[in-house]
């Protein structure tokens, strides 16, 4: 597997005539044009789970006739069942708030690792609505919150307890019931340690347990307006169609605060995209393809076309991109009637025309539909996009001289940026006060400047090449540092360069007009996202798990055939 | 308080910011602490004390007199096990247990055992296991001679199994002013938040 060839190699990685090299994807307007694929953790766990035949089942529903109290989803795998944990609110609507500062939910969660007991539930009562405020413990694995869309939430309700369904059209507007605000895992507010977890298959890989934790949130937020239906509509009340159930998904706000994640990640960054492009160059390195395969991706673009009709945005950046991908996918579709797929490196040749004539939102979402008809060739990979991310030890012992030459050829892209403009270093990363959470700063026009994060690898990197040129070459880099301690964590970051060739945002991320999103859209396409719709140059809203099958439809439904529209639906 | 091995590594490494440690020494820092916390000793606790002393002054602390423990393990590290002779005293290092850490990153790296140990405190090392011995508490602050000896490939491990120091993802209760004083610490790497950073950084 690539992770075992790469981690043993002390010189640089080459890719092949078929891999995308890091200068071609590592841009933040590429990042900000990824779109989900086979990799996405949402379609890695939902697979998992098929795989392994895992029960589901809703053991406790004490929510009242206002839809306030609590219940308890279990979800049983070969060797552990996880239990989502919900506690429904009375939220005032001028309490609700989707920002990181607001301090009352709708809903609250936790997954618990095992099956909570009476004690478990009245402890988790006393903090898990609190969130921020409250302490959990090695227990549990995630803590989460969620608001209500109030307006299709009263909508639903009231129709169903009219006896009548409500209409796709209506609820495609929204796409969800619920809408998180945030899922925190990994250690926060007292959560198990990732450690604890990591040695476990099903949540072995990124973001596992936060997605289990959506997904089961999912089947909470039906089956809370479907109760109140109920105790709105008595015997006229009716459940919701199943397949007009499965267009509800989960919504999700995601701000500023994730931003930072990829850039102090490098490792796990490197192998979410060395996954993915590993992915894409075995897909073009297919010699022949097969009319089966071409029958698949042809049905995928088709079904990315109905994607991009029904994906809305008013964002004024993504507006325009929406427009043109829809007028690209239908030229490529096009494209595609005349194509001899007889030719070798069929897929290659489409992807270069790709590449030459469509925009890169457009090209990102032909790549990732080439890897659909492949599953032997891509879904392993999903085994290598973990990271053992124990810090390492800094190869003192080199000659300043080999340190600067490492500079050179992992960052030359950065050393070639002229930082001593306003505008090259307008902004600044700091971590705010209020709420502890990542912030953007002007760095010409606010405060704070000093107490900046160290996010602009750019600028640390042609610093630390500066100090080093004035160094004497052939002394030892330990006695660098010992004179220049400043430069500790990004030396032991270059260092990394050499193993890790997909690790580095090539970009200026303290730029004036650098858009956060960017980053964002990154992270949360592998997620599995779709139909990015960017509020800000700083947060994005997306849906999450719609038209995928509920749990107790797991065994029945297809776990992974649900992230693009299927052709039946009409777009809008 | 429990807190878990993430947020102990995280305070800690702010902490460590905030008295005024490079961010490669406040990252190793964090990791100190949580490697320590993992095994139930009392490492967040010596961070709390040392940083805030040398916050209040750093020269007591980096001067001749007395060697910081965590500059003293970044050197350790970065010196390599290769270069350094077999017996070494490292002299007058405050909070000695902090260089614990470094040493076992640095063993593990170079799949070779030590020994590590100060007046009342012997500790061995070796594939990863540790022992620990104290006749004296392990939480020693004043400065002291710290010897260390790299373990011949073949050298044999002759404590006793009782005085092994298993390692676990649990998370580790720490005391309130510890923990309050890494906060304080930590607190000085954050900027207060104006209405103008706020605006836009997630949903109005």
């Amino acid at each position: 597997m690539i992770g075992a060839s790469y981690s043993q190699a002390q010189c640089s990685w080459q890719p092949s005539n078929f891999h995308r090299t890091p200068q071609t994807v590592m841009r933040l307007s590429r990042m900000g044009s990824a779109h989900q694929s086979r990799l996405s953790f949402m379609r890695t766990l939902l697979r998992r789970m098929k795989r392994e035949n895992w029960q589901f089942e809703r053991s406790l529903f004490e929510i009242n006739e206002q839809g306030v109290g609590r219940a308890v989803y279990q979800a049983k795998g070969p060797r552990r069942t996880y239990s989502l944990v919900a506690f429904a609110h009375d939220l005032p609507d001028d309490l609700r708030s989707d920002r990181v500062i607001a301090e009352a939910w709708d809903a609250t969660f936790t997954l618990f690792d095992g099956v909570p007991t009476e004690d478990d539930l009245q402890r988790l009562e006393a903090n898990v609505p609190k969130q921020e405020a409250g302490r959990i413990t090695g227990k549990e694995l995630t803590m989460s919150r969620a608001n209500r869309s109030d307006r299709l939430f009263n909508s639903v309700a009231k129709i169903l307890a009219s006896g009548e369904q409500p209409d796709p059209a209506e609820i495609a507007k929204i796409g969800y019931l619920m809408r998180t605000t945030a899922v925190y895992g990994s250690g926060k507010f007292g959560a198990a340690d990732r450690d604890l977890i990591q040695s476990r298959e099903v949540l072995s890989g990124p973001f596992q347990a936060e997605m289990l934790t959506v997904w089961l949130i999912r089947t909470f937020t039906l089956d809370l307006v479907e109760h109140v239906a109920k105790c709105q509509g008595g015997n006229d009340a009716v459940t919701l169609k199943p397949e007009i159930r499965r267009c509800f998904g989960v919504g999700n706000s995601t701000g500023l605060g994730m931003a930072p994640f990829i850039v102090n990640h490098p490792m796990l960054l490197n192998n979410w995209i060395m996954a993915r492009e590993e992915a894409l160059s075995r897909v073009r390195s297919q010699q022949q393809v097969s009319a089966e395969v071409f029958t698949t991706f042809r049905a995928f673009v088709k079904r990315a076309r109905i994607n991009a009709d029904q994906w809305q945005s008013e964002h004024p950046i993504q507006q325009p991109k929406i427009v043109t991908i829809r007028q690209e996918l239908m030229q490529f579709d096009e494209q595609l009637d005349v194509f001899d797929l007889q030719q070798e490196f069929a897929l290659n040749t489409l992807y270069l025309w790709a590449e030459k004539h469509l925009s890169e939102e457009c090209q990102e979402q032909v790549a990732m539909l080439m890897l659909e008809p492949y599953p032997e060739l891509v879904d392993g990979l999903t085994g290598c996009m973990g990271a053992n991310e124990d810090l390492t030890l800094i190869d003192a012992k080199m000659s300043v001289e080999a340190m600067l030459l490492i500079l050179q050829e992992h960052y030359a892209w950065a050393l070639e940026m002229d930082f001593s403009g306003q505008r090259a270093r307008g902004r600044f990363w700091y971590v705010s006060e209020e709420k502890l959470e990542p912030r953007l700063g002007e760095r010409f026009l606010e405060p704070g400047k000093e107490l900046e994060q160290p996010l602009c690898v750019a600028r640390h990197v042609t610093q630390l090449a500066e100090a080093l040129k004035g160094h004497a070459q052939d002394a030892r880099l330990a006695e660098f540092l010992l004179a220049n301690p400043q430069f500790r964590h990004v030396v032991r970051r270059a260092q990394l360069a050499r193993k890790y060739p997909y690790m580095e945002i090539q970009d200026n991320l303290i730029a004036h007009d650098m858009l956060p999103i960017d980053l964002l859209r990154l992270k949360l396409s592998f997620f599995g996202a779709t139909r990015f719709d960017p509020r800000s140059d700083r947060w994005v809203r997306i849906t999450m798990f719609q038209n995928a099958p509920f749990p107790h439809e797991l065994a029945e439904q297809s776990a992974d055939d649900w992230a693009y529209p299927s052709l039946q639906a009409v777009p809008q | 308080m429990i807190y878990s091995l993430s947020e102990i590594d995280a305070t800690c490494k702010k902490a460590a910011r905030g008295a005024g440690f490079s961010w490669g020494y406040a990252e190793e820092a964090g990791k100190a602490a949580r490697w320590l916390a993992a095994h139930q000793l009392p490492g967040v606790a010596l961070l709390a004390e040392y940083l805030t002393l040398q916050k209040q002054n750093p020269r007591d602390y980096q001067g001749s007199a007395a060697r910081c423990p965590l500059l003293t393990g970044a050197m350790l590290c970065d010196s390599g096990h290769g270069e350094m002779e077999t017996s070494v005293v490292f002299e007058h290092v405050v909070y000695p247990l902090l260089l614990l850490p470094y040493l076992t990153q640095l063993s593990k790296a170079a799949d070779v055992g030590f020994r590590i140990q100060w007046p009342g405190t012997f500790i061995r090392c070796r594939n990863g296991a540790i022992y620990i011995k104290e006749e004296r508490s392990i939480a020693a602050a004043d400065a002291t001679d710290v010897s260390c000896d790299w373990l011949e490939a073949d050298a044999t491990i002759t404590m006793d199994e009782s005085f092994v120091r298993a390692s676990g993802a649990v998370g580790q209760f720490i005391e309130a002013n510890h923990w309050e004083a890494l906060e304080a610490l930590a607190h000085l790497t954050y900027v207060p938040a104006t209405e103008e950073s706020r605006r836009g950084a997630g949903p109005t």
